[in-house]
């Protein structure tokens, strides 16, 4: 994964985000549908997903059902009510502060008479 | 996505890899093999060997990092596996305190020892209730509260005696009895059950179990501490009488949780024998728990049954390599004992100060013993009792 201090503090949300736009998913798809989107500049680890999973379960923003596939248990996850308003909230906060981001590391014109 | 299935070797080899990270939470388990079969049947699919994959998704996967993954796990899900142990070292804490205090002659010995007592309790109460929490797909949560429950009326007996409060022999009667129908009723349960692993009392112990002799050292440790400055110095040694107690009861619930393990299980399960030599020394175990409501004759012929039973069962349990010992350790437990019963009924040795000259050389080398002991044998935990058992024995001839 590139960039894990910047993915660290985001990962919540772009979970939240890839849950709002499917139905449900588990473990190994979201690792892979993040690794798509982002031309595998983020590739998630055991640590750094299911941890997540169990937060966001335990606070009551993702429910979970588990299947049968090829013979073995597959845990499914999908946003609760709350989870859903939670990742509109969440969503539209980190795509604001990425466009502050953006503003500040956009080369800035230098100030000719800088304070002394 | 998946499109070549994998065979029952490979998906041994993945269940075996699965098993060596010993992992503990059972969804989370299941969700990670999950993935790494995801993983591994995606790169099948695109054309790698089944040896290729397994060697690519292996190389992703730092050591230890499943462990990690767990306990980043545990914290979110807001259960705190850290409480059972916050308290044991509340509870070593404040022991070390009353010591201290005892040594020094200060006031508040056994308030600060009930505390402990308390606070030892605490752990274990914990411990169960934190255990049904993480693992509630296992079964056996109320016959695991069951059990709590009468140790928890044991320890509160045992703080009501000390305290002189009124009622604190019955409950421990009450308590002893408890026990000594359960435990019949859960080896004649667990033996029915071909797959132990499922049963969530067993799967606690067996996950636990390796901090057991941690436990048991330190409580001996105070245990010994104290018990040489009441001899040297004429303190009562009811302190140590406590701390002995302690040790032989986790101890002895140790070594019997060991015996229900899945291997010795099924043979208990095909001997009616084995069932009853086992429910018949955990009576030896439990009953002398009555302390001084008791005879020390009664005390000595029950300990010697549980040491008789346990060296016979643990020699059968842990192979010929331990043999020997155990054997040695059983017939050494009996001469121990009843050599100390011939000393008391008859008065073959005057009180003072002959005990301490013999007691001390003898204790010393039942410490050299279970230092020596192979770590995590049953052998170690056998003589961890004896020593309990024999500090307890001889505070009666100080």
């Amino acid at each position: 994964m590139k960039s894990k201090e910047y993915i660290k503090g985001t990962l919540r949300t772009i979970i939240l985000k890839l849950l709002s736009e499917n139905h449900r998913m588990y473990g190994y798809e979201i690792t892979q549908l993040l690794a798509q989107l982002s031309s595998n500049e983020i590739q998630l680890t055991y640590g750094a997903l299911y941890p997540i999973l169990y937060k966001l379960q335990s606070e009551g923003l993702l429910e979970t059902s588990n299947e049968i596939v090829d013979g073995r248990a597959r845990k499914y996850y999908a946003l609760t009510q709350d989870g859903k308003k939670v990742a509109v909230e969440k969503v539209a906060d980190l795509q604001r502060f990425a466009i502050t981001l953006m503003t500040l590391l956009s080369p800035q014109p230098k100030l000719e008479s800088a304070c002394l | 996505m998946s499109i070549d299935k994998l065979t029952s070797e490979q998906l041994k080899v993945i269940s075996e890899y699965i098993e060596s990270q010993q992992l503990t939470v059972d969804s989370l388990r299941s969700e990670i093999a999950d993935h790494l079969r995801s993983d591994i049947e995606e790169r099948m699919g695109n054309g790698d060997s089944f040896d290729d994959a397994w060697q690519a998704v292996r190389s992703k996967i730092p050591s230890d990092h499943f462990r990690d993954v767990e306990s980043e796990t545990i914290s979110a899900l807001g259960v705190k596996p850290a409480l059972p142990r916050v308290f044991m070292y509340v509870s070593f804490g404040l022991m070390a305190f009353a010591s201290l205090f005892k040594l020094m002659h200060l006031p508040g010995t056994i308030v600060l020892l009930i505390a402990s007592l308390i606070s030892l309790g605490a752990s274990f109460t914990s411990s169960g209730f934190v255990g049904a929490k993480l693992y509630s797909s296992k079964d056996g949560t109320g016959r695991l509260y069951m059990v709590i429950v009468a140790i928890m009326i044991f320890f509160i007996s045992y703080v009501m005696t000390f305290l002189l409060l009124p009622g604190g022999s019955q409950l421990k009667f009450l308590a002893v009895m408890t026990m000594l129908a359960l435990y019949p009723f859960l080896v004649l349960f667990l033996t029915r059950k071909l797959d132990t692993g499922s049963e969530l009392m067993v799967y606690l112990h067996k996950k636990n179990s390796h901090s057991v002799e941690k436990l048991l050292w330190t409580f001996l440790g105070f245990a010994l501490l104290l018990k040489v400055f009441s001899v040297l110095f004429g303190y009562p040694p009811a302190v140590t009488n406590v701390l002995s107690v302690t040790i032989i009861i986790i101890a002895g619930f140790h070594f019997f949780a060991t015996l229900c393990h899945n291997q010795y299980n099924s043979d208990i399960a095909k001997n009616t024998w084995l069932k009853v030599a086992v429910i018949l020394s955990f009576g030896g175990f439990m009953i002398p728990g009555l302390g001084a409501q008791l005879t020390l004759t009664y005390r000595v012929v029950l300990s010697d049954l549980f040491f008789i039973v346990a060296g016979y069962l643990s020699a059968i349990r842990w192979g010929s390599a331990d043999k020997k010992w155990l054997n040695a350790i059983s017939f050494g437990s009996i001469i121990l004992l009843i050599g100390y019963w011939s000393i008391m009924e008859f008065g073959w040795l005057p009180s003072t100060p002959l005990p301490i000259t013999i007691s001390l050389p003898v204790l010393l080398g039942l410490i050299i013993l279970t230092w020596l002991a192979p770590r995590r044998s049953i052998l170690k935990v056998l003589l961890f009792m004896l020593m309990a058992h024999y500090l307890y024995e001889y505070s009666f001839i100080v």
